[in-house]
C-alpha cells in the first residue's frame, strides 16, 4: 500500500488513495445493486427470470427488510 | 484496501446471522399472522385479482428458513462491502475521527438515508396487502426516492465542508437534506392500499418489525466492521 503524502488531520491512519479504491468501489456498487435487486424486486415489478421461484425463495426476507415491492 | 473489503464482507455476513435471529423472533410471527389473514380472505373473495403473494408451491418452512437467510445474507454482505468502501473513502478525507467514530457516522447516515427516510414515505406491506396493479409504479417511485436520498447525501455533506462550527455544520447539512427529501416526498405519489379491514395493530407490528430487522442488520454490520478493523485492519 502506498502511504498518503498529506496526513489527515487528527486521524488515526492516513487516507487511502482514491485510485486504490475506485475499481473496488465500481465493482462493489454494481454487485450490490444486482444483489439487492434480486432480493428486493426480482419477479415483482420486473422479471429477469421467468416464473416466481426467485421471488418465493426470498419472500420472507423481502417482506421483513421492508421492500415495498409486492 | 483488499483486507478492508474482506473485513466488510465478513462483518455483513456476521450481521446477517444476528439479523436472521431477530427476523425469526420479531418478524415471522407478524408475517405468519398476515398470511393467515390472507388465507381466510381468499376463501371469501374467491379469485378476483391475481395473487402475487401466493407461495407458488414453495413451503413456508423453506421461505422462513433458508430463503430468509439467503436473502438477508445477500443484502448483509452487500451492505458490508459498501460500508468498507465508504469507510475507505471517508477516513482521513471526509471524516477525521477514530476508526470507530468514522464507522459509526457512516452507518448512522446510511441507515437514515437508505432505510428510515424511504420507509417513512413508502413503508413495506405484509403479504395480503398491496394492489398488484400498482406494483410497477410503487417499485419505481420507491427506487427513485431511494436514489435521490443517496444523491442528496453527497452534496449535503460537501456543502458544509468549509463551515468551522460543528453544530452549524450539522444543522445546515441536515437542513439541505431534509428540504430536498421533503419536496420529493410531496411530489412523488403515495400509495394507500391497506384494506381498512386489515388489523391495524398487525400492520404496525409488521412495519415495526421491518424497522427492527433493518436496524439490527445495519447496527450489527457497523459494530462488527468497526471491531474487525480495529483488531485486524491496522496494516491497511
Amino acid at each position: 500500500m502506498t502511504v498518503a503524502t498529506r496526513p489527515a488531520v487528527s486521524s488515526d491512519l492516513p487516507a487511502i488513495p482514491m485510485r486504490d479504491i475506485a475499481p473496488w468501489a465500481i465493482l462493489a456498487a454494481l454487485l450490490a445493486v444486482l444483489l439487492v435487486y434480486f432480493v428486493g424486486a426480482e419477479q415483482g415489478a420486473w422479471s429477469v427470470f421467468a416464473g416466481t421461484d426467485v421471488h418465493e425463495f426470498v419472500h420472507d426476507a423481502r417482506h421483513l427488510l421492508g421492500f415495498p415491492c409486492h | 484496501m483488499t483486507r478492508l473489503l474482506v473485513l466488510g464482507l465478513l462483518a455483513g455476513l456476521l450481521a446477517s446471522v444476528v439479523t436472521f435471529g431477530v427476523a425469526r423472533l420479531v418478524g415471522e410471527p407478524a408475517l405468519d399472522a398476515a398470511i393467515a389473514m390472507k388465507t381466510t380472505d381468499s376463501h371469501t373473495h374467491a379469485t378476483d385479482t391475481p395473487d402475487l403473494s401466493d407461495t407458488g408451491g414453495m413451503s413456508r418452512h423453506l421461505q422462513a428458513g433458508p430463503g430468509l437467510f439467503v436473502g438477508l445474507a445477500a443484502v448483509g454482505v452487500a451492505l458490508g462491502g459498501i460500508l468498507a468502501i465508504s469507510f475507505a473513502v471517508a477516513r482521513g478525507r471526509i471524516l477525521h475521527g477514530s476508526t470507530r467514530a468514522t464507522v459509526a457516522w457512516i452507518t448512522a447516515l446510511g441507515f437514515a438515508a437508505v432505510i428510515v427516510v424511504p420507509m417513512l414515505k413508502f413503508p413495506g406491506n405484509p403479504p395480503a396487502v398491496g394492489n398488484p396493479e400498482t406494483i410497477g409504479a410503487r417499485t419505481l417511485a420507491y427506487f427513485a426516492f431511494l436514489a435521490l436520498s443517496l444523491a442528496t447525501l453527497g452534496p449535503a455533506v460537501s456543502a458544509v465542508k468549509g463551515i468551522a462550527s460543528r453544530r452549524r455544520k450539522m444543522l445546515i447539512g441536515a437542513g439541505i437534506y431534509a428540504g430536498v427529501m421533503s419536496g420529493a416526498a410531496i411530489l412523488l405519489p403515495s400509495f394507500h392500499e391497506v384494506d381498512p379491514a386489515f388489523p391495524r395493530d398487525l400492520l404496525w407490528q409488521f412495519r415495526a418489525s421491518t424497522l427492527a430487522v433493518q436496524a439490527t442488520l445495519w447496527a450489527s454490520t457497523g459494530i462488527a466492521f468497526g471491531w474487525l478493523v480495529e483488531r485486524f485492519g491496522q496494516s491497511i
